[in-house]
């Protein structure tokens, strides 16, 4: 089965995440532009995170046959920096508008100040002029009603629903994103989001349309391998086996196919010159050292002495 | 060195500008050469950093993600003009992005230019970049610029310095090209493409690598193959003996 996961902070994992992620069937992934767990302070160190996921990450992952995507936005923790804020919305553009960015985001709240509005509402503003869907980070702490405010804020701008993306779903929060026509995303992450056994209840209850899931893994204890083993859960509970597909692939690939910047055809013909950038035209290949993607690696265990 | 690797003048850039940008012209749509032709314009006329981004960063998305269809004349006119310069495996935007950044023919504008676009530059884009440095009139600033693609760990952005591109042979100080050759062996990836490897083959390089390969042996690791041919020249018979290159008598 084929996996996407539409929202996985890379820059934060290693090759080894890399490496489980191929051998388990994730053939795409989409990069949020995020808080790195230490506020930026300076425009300067900003930019050169969104050149890097743009750019550097982009090539870790087609060293593993994976298809890089991001989104690009200012995050709502960092929005209450209000001068870095500023600047960073000038330089939003430019980013925004480079080959496989697939939405603006994520974006939304944190703690729900005047700032963290009122940035949220610019980009949703830059999201139309260049018509990308937007990713809608919803907060941890006060999360039904802050939900409930992004939806709000989303239709007074005008965005249709089924461009935007509400992510960090929980059982509280579905209905009221489904009924309103988003599509709802939920983050399979250990202690403070979405449990998979959770998550393959709600499949068995509400279905595949519209729900996608992700890992989300970041710079915290997190699992890159959440959206394969929530899926392999779901089909082992009896989870028709299409919910399951269109909850870890085919949903992402139509929400986000939006933008027109992420297709099938991407990893499923990679072979046109473009795709010098993908697994099948990759240097390393060429270069005669063959990507180790084959089976998954017990290096992580201590006893695996052998460092080659 | 031979003629062969010195860079060429205003003029060949000229000439090779026209090959590309008559080849890229004939290759697309009536809509799409209007468009590109307008781009090239306003880039000219206003010389603004907002123009150039546009009409760069738009490149890919308006003008479709065909390879560049050079004819054979072409690539052979080109081939006269800039020995060793290949573009048959690049795609036609990145042709049109050489094109937006020779609207800068000032070689101080040209490489504030690149070094700008490179800072926000996506993965297709630093390829485009790179790849174009042969039309594009030479400076130190550039220079470095280059030695910061060598310098990265992305092995398509330095092939796209390193192979069927002559601009390092040409401008690269012997020591800059020296390591661009080790790097080459280092990230896995081959010497024969590197253009004017043999006329710029001296005897320091051969010293790194024959060091090289015996760090590489050392750790029982391979050596590349085509070490040697570059070593060989440089060699003195105790070396040879020690690489088993040359029967003990």
């Amino acid at each position: 089965m084929m996996f996407i996961d539409p929202h996985a902070h890379m820059i934060s994992r290693t090759t080894d995440d890399y490496e489980a992620m191929a051998a388990a069937g994730v053939v795409a992934l989409i990069e949020p532009a995020f808080w790195q767990g230490q506020p930026r302070t300076h425009v300067a160190t900003y930019e050169d995170y969104l050149a890097a996921i743009i750019g550097f990450e982009r090539f870790r992952a087609s060293q593993f046959g994976i298809s890089h995507y991001c989104t690009i936005g200012l995050n709502s923790k960092e929005a209450n920096n209000e001068s870095l804020a500023e600047d960073v919305m000038k330089i939003l553009p430019r980013f925004a508008l480079k080959e496989k960015v697939v939405a603006i985001g994520e974006i939304g709240y944190d703690e729900q100040t005047a700032l963290e509005d009122k940035y949220f509402r610019a980009q949703l503003e830059l999201s139309k002029e260049i018509d990308l869907p937007v990713l809608v980070h919803t907060p941890h702490r006060d999360k039904k009603s802050g939900t409930l405010r992004s939806m709000d804020v989303c239709e007074e701008h005008g965005l249709d629903p089924g461009w935007v993306i509400v992510d960090h779903n929980n059982e509280e929060t579905i209905d009221a994103v489904l009924d309103k026509g988003y599509w709802a995303a939920f983050s399979v992450y250990p202690s403070t989001k979405m449990g998979s056994e959770r998550m393959v209840a709600l499949l068995q209850q509400y279905g595949g349309e519209r729900i996608i899931v992700n890992s989300a893994c970041d710079w915290g204890i997190s699992e890159p391998l959440a959206v394969a083993k929530t899926a392999t859960l779901a089909l082992s509970k009896g989870v028709d086996p299409e919910a399951v597909r269109l909850a870890c692939y085919a949903n992402a690939l139509e929400a986000y196919g939006k933008s027109g910047q992420i297709k099938e055809s991407d990893w499923l013909q990679p072979n046109t010159v473009d795709q010098r950038d993908t697994f099948e035209g990759n240097s390393i290949l060429r270069g005669g050292r063959q990507p180790v993607i084959d089976a998954p690696k017990v290096k992580r265990q201590a006893s695996n002495l052998l460092i080659e | 060195m031979s003629l062969h690797s010195s860079p060429p003048g205003d003029k060949d850039r000229q000439r090779a500008r026209l090959i590309l940008q008559t080849a890229l012209m004939s290759q697309l749509s009536t809509a799409k050469q209007q468009w590109l032709s307008d781009q090239l314009s306003l880039v000219a006329i206003e010389k603004r950093n907002r123009s150039v981004d546009l009409a760069f960063g738009l490149c890919a998305r308006r003008l479709g993600k065909e390879p560049a269809a050079l004819s054979a004349m072409q690539q052979g006119q080109l081939s006269q003009i800039m020995p060793g310069w290949k573009l048959d495996a690049v795609p036609a935007h990145a042709v049109a992005r050489m094109l937006v950044l020779t609207c800068f023919s000032d070689p101080e504008q040209l490489a504030a230019q690149f070094a700008r676009l490179l800072r926000h530059a996506d993965l297709q884009e630093q390829l485009a970049l790179y790849r174009g440095l042969p039309l594009y009139p030479p400076s130190d600033a550039l220079n470095d610029q280059l030695a910061e693609g060598l310098r990265g760990n992305m092995s398509e952005v330095f092939e796209a310095i390193a192979h069927a591109n002559p601009f390092a042979g040409w401008h690269l100080d012997t020591h800059r090209f020296n390591h661009m050759v080790l790097k080459a062996l280092f990230i896995d990836s081959t010497l024969a493409p590197i253009a004017l490897l043999e006329q710029r083959n001296n005897v320091e390089l051969a010293a790194m690598l024959l060091d090289y390969a015996r760090e590489r042996m050392a750790a029982s690791r391979p050596v590349s193959a085509e070490l040697w041919t570059l070593a060989m020249p440089f060699m003195t018979y105790t070396e040879k003996k020690e690489f088993s290159l040359e029967q003990a008598s």
